[in-house]
């Protein structure tokens, strides 16, 4: 397993619009990295090009600082699992597993013991002989990963292996994958546009929009501190107070429309303010600050708690409540958006 | 209606097929066994010839060598063709079918046009000083070849096609993350997954090519004869209509036989379950 590096990496189709501007970042060594996105945010084709199924229009890529941009895909040697799994139709479980040891021309006795202890890592040890139209999905996603993981390679790729799956299946193939790739210390790129798995199972996440990152880094941070609107919309943050631009009195407090709003980060240049649903609290009595009337005007019931629409003079608010005293449509709270949990976004 | 009365809907395709199908070559085999000096006499009296020998061993060598080249040529050009959008696919395939609109007789003849020895490509040679004296290409086993070639061609990509338009390009982009090159993928990879295609277009290949008529007929001339030829001499020029019904079952034998081989090499590139 490697460092990888991907430095302004850029690329057009039809040498007009750019479906990707100027992407750089780095994984490294044992790192498991998400890219996250909507469907044509450019993910899969970063995924692409640095596998080298693709090429790029500009920038480089790099593995353990020696640039690869320019080695066809078949002599880098990289791990690639597709969501559409891509085994061979004409070989059995075994012989796909074997595929990429044959093709390095390693001795037959050699494959057979390495593709034996491969199945057995992946349990599927009983299904060697079968062939990729008899297995399930998940059987035909672990056949996928075997086959990719094999090879020892320096870098898995991973193209959304979970869409496929159903809802349980996927959690399972999810933790599996986890566990594999901390066993084998492996570097791992995965896509996806789950926000819910790759937090889950990423170090690193890299969220992406029309092309660029819009924000790279740990979930925690990704969570607690969005940087951009896209990002915290992204991750469920459902409410966002447009503030007066340079209303800014003293880098805390921040006029949204007629009202002073607090917070603790640095909101000097913010143009938009942000709080999740289940941070807002209704009928706080020691309210002193942020806090103001609304009134519900719709309630969903998720079974932990309840989510409220709040109209107030501030827009609407969407309110998570875990307290099982159920509110009613029409009725009159205060809500109060606590200062540590608004966060300012400039973007 | 239910599945079993449905089956009745069957009988008059079946009716169809088993009379004018089963009947005329039970009808051809019967007389063929009837004689006084042995069950399989007249067979014998056919295989003891050499040259019939050489006439089924021409037969055999102009199917195989047809089938090879059409294999050849039409699997880049399918696979150029499958994998283009669907719109220019069917008008690329409509021109492929073109030439099959055509006459065979007329078709043929262009080759006598283009073979021969004031034809084009003897002229061309000629003038680029290559040659000093014309080529003996048509009346030739290679001008029988040439012409079924191009008979045959639009059959073969026509059913390479849509095997080829099928394929999961992600397969290929696979094979190569796993090391292996554009060369290995195409033979370890792309044509297992296209045998059944490959097979299917190899058998009606074949078998058209062993039981043409018209194309030895015209390109082959007098001297080299194929068993289709050697039917119909036997039984309009000789009158021996026995004979001719020997020589046709023969070459029902050889065709089956040969498509029984094809699909035993078809079946190792691609050991798929469903392909059994």
């Amino acid at each position: 397993m490697a460092d990888l590096e991907v430095q302004n990496l850029a690329k057009s189709y039809d040498g007009k619009t750019k479906v990707l501007k100027d992407i750089s970042f780095s994984v490294k060594n044992g790192e498991f990295v998400s890219i996250l996105g909507p469907s044509g945010c450019g993910k899969t084709t970063t995924l692409r090009i640095i596998a080298g199924l693709i090429p790029e229009t500009s920038g480089q890529v790099l593995v353990d600082n020696k640039d690869i941009t320019k080695v066809p895909v078949y002599k880098r040697n990289f791990g690639m699992v597709f969501q559409s799994y891509a085994l061979f139709p004409h070989l059995s479980v075994f012989e796909n597993v074997a595929f990429g040891l044959k093709t390095r021309k390693i001795a037959k006795s050699e494959i057979k013991e390495k593709v034996a202890a491969m199945l057995e890592l992946t349990g599927l040890s009983d299904l060697a002989d079968k062939f990729p139209a008899q297995l399930s999905g998940g059987q035909q996603q672990r056949v996928s990963l075997a086959r990719a993981l094999i090879i020892d390679p320096e870098l898995l790729l991973m193209d959304e292996p979970l869409s496929n799956l159903d809802a349980k299946l996927r959690l399972k193939m999810r933790e599996e994958i986890c566990r594999l790739q901390k066993k084998m210390k492996m570097t791992v790129l995965f896509v996806t546009h789950d926000q819910q798995e790759c937090f889950a199972i990423s170090d690193k996440v890299l969220i992406m929009k029309q092309g660029h990152i819009d924000q790279f880094d740990t979930p925690q941070t990704i969570f607690h501190h969005p940087r951009t609107e896209y990002v915290a919309r992204f991750i469920g943050y459902d409410n966002f107070v447009p503030v007066s631009p340079n209303s800014c009195q003293d880098n805390y407090h921040v006029k949204a429309g007629e009202t002073v709003l607090t917070t603790t980060e640095d909101c000097l240049n913010a143009k938009v303010l942000t709080i999740r649903p289940e941070n807002i609290v209704l009928d706080l009595k020691e309210a002193t600050q942020n806090t103001f009337d609304g009134k519900i005007i719709n309630r969903e019931y998720l079974g932990q708690s309840f989510k409220y629409t709040v109209e107030s003079k501030l827009g609407e608010f969407k309110v998570e409540e875990a307290r099982q005293k159920m509110r009613s449509s029409g009725d009159e709270v205060t809500l109060t958006l606590p200062a540590k949990h608004l966060h300012p976004l400039s973007e | 209606m239910n599945r079993k009365s449905a089956v009745w809907l069957l009988v008059p395709a079946f009716m169809g097929v088993l009379v004018f199908t089963f009947f005329p070559l039970i009808e051809i085999a019967i007389p063929t066994f009837q004689n006084r000096n042995g069950f399989f006499l007249l067979y014998a009296q056919f295989l003891k010839s050499s040259y019939n020998w050489q006439v089924i061993g021409r037969t055999f060598l102009i199917a195989f060598v047809t089938v090879m080249i059409v294999l050849i040529l039409g699997l880049p050009i399918s696979l150029w063709i499958g994998r283009q959008k669907t719109a220019v696919r069917q008008v690329l395939n409509l021109l492929i079918l073109f030439p099959m609109l055509t006459n065979a007789v007329v078709r043929n003849f262009a080759w006598i046009i283009i073979l021969g020895h004031d034809g084009i490509i003897n002229k061309f040679l000629l003038a680029l000083h290559l040659i000093k004296s014309p080529l003996d290409i048509l009346y030739t086993d290679a001008a029988i070849i040439i012409g079924s070639v191009y008979l045959f061609l639009p059959i073969m990509i026509n059913s390479l096609v849509g095997s080829v338009a099928e394929l999961n390009v992600e397969i290929e982009e696979a094979a190569a993350i796993l090391g292996s090159n554009p060369w290995h993928t195409l033979f370890k990879v792309v044509i297992p997954q296209l045998a059944p295609g490959i097979l299917t277009g190899c058998i009606l290949v074949f078998a058209g090519s062993m039981t043409a008529y018209t194309t030895p007929q015209i390109l082959g001339g007098n001297r080299h004869l194929v068993l289709s030829t050697l039917i119909y001499q036997q039984a309009m020029t000789l009158g021996n209509w026995k004979n001719a019904s020997v020589i046709a079952l023969i070459l029902i034998i050889i065709s089956a036989f040969s498509m029984w081989i094809m699909r035993r090499v078809s079946h190792h590139l691609d050991r798929r379950p469903s392909n059994a």
